[in-house]
């Protein structure tokens, strides 16, 4: 077999591959670029654990000492705002919680983040709320039975 | 195309094998170790954040919480954050916990354990790293 120069069609195959190599070597390095920045995104969104720690923050209010109840009781003269900001700090966070005790035929509602009220109709999409009510023991001058009820409400930071 | 035109076409594709299975398996390398290293952080920030609230629920001694991580940590906290760095790549990721009148602060310093004891004194929330 003889040796043949290359032809025009040769010739314009192989420009055409320099050119789609030209294309081809960037689009790759954007894709890896592409495919690690938005590995590294939902890797770290997927941590949502927003609805396990929920309920521990409830639990605080209800339980802890630093809140209203000494682990047994739930004091009334405890059970004001100020005392729940300070046992729960938000500190500019987008999450609200509110407390409602029931007992004895009263009603209190306290806050922790008062921007948060009223809030209810974003429990939608990508927001999480949480709702529990529990049954408590009430310190009003004697023992009371009650019922506190937990309403958390946090928002999507993006 | 005479046969030396065929022979640097086909160097070229496999060039181009060669080129296209050395990207794949430093990608992979790559996010698997990159991967692995955000979950395994995420974890651990989340972990602590929340041990923290936990023990924050109960009177003084009552709880004591030991977390044991298979790679060694850097833990910084402070200001209702717990900042968790890796000593094998030095990678970081912080969480939100939630802080209350006794601020809990902690700081492992130049040093990385594997192990922390968290429970709740007298003074507040004390963390130990072992």
């Amino acid at each position: 077999m003889g040796l043949r120069l290359m032809g025009d069609e040769d010739a314009f195959q192989q420009s055409k591959d320099t050119v789609s190599m030209i294309v081809v070597i960037p689009v790759i390095f954007i894709f890896i670029i592409l495919t690690i920045t938005l590995f590294s995104r939902f890797a770290v969104k997927s941590f949502d654990v927003r609805e396990v720690h929920h309920p521990l923050l409830m639990q605080r209010a209800v339980l802890s000492s630093d809140c209203f109840s000494d682990g047994n009781e739930i004091y009334a003269e405890k059970f004001t705002s100020e005392r729940f900001e300070n046992c729960l700090k938000i500190k500019g966070r987008n999450i609200g919680i509110k407390a409602t005790l029931e007992y004895d035929g009263k009603k209190k509602e306290i806050y922790d983040n008062i921007l948060m009220t009223n809030r209810d109709f974003l429990c939608h999409g990508k927001n999480i709320c949480s709702d529990e009510r529990y049954f408590v023991l009430v310190n009003d001058n004697g023992i009371k039975k009650g019922w506190i009820n937990i309403f958390v409400i946090e928002l999507k930071n993006e | 195309m005479n046969k030396k035109g065929a022979e640097g076409f086909l160097w070229l594709k496999v060039f181009y094998f060669i080129l296209a299975l050395i990207i794949v398996i430093l990608l992979y390398g790559f996010l698997s170790g990159k991967l692995s290293s955000i979950i395994f952080l995420g974890y651990a920030s989340r972990e602590i954040g929340m041990n923290i609230d936990a023990v924050k629920i109960f009177d003084d001694g009552d709880v004591k919480i030991t977390e044991e991580f298979k790679e060694p940590l850097y833990l910084e906290i402070k200001d209702s954050k717990v900042n968790v760095r890796s000593a094998a790549n030095n990678r970081s990721l912080e969480y939100d916990f939630f802080d209350g009148d006794n601020e809990v602060e902690y700081s492992s310093g130049d040093k990385a354990y594997k192990k922390f004891v968290i429970e709740k004194n007298e003074g507040g929330v004390e963390i130990n790293g072992r």
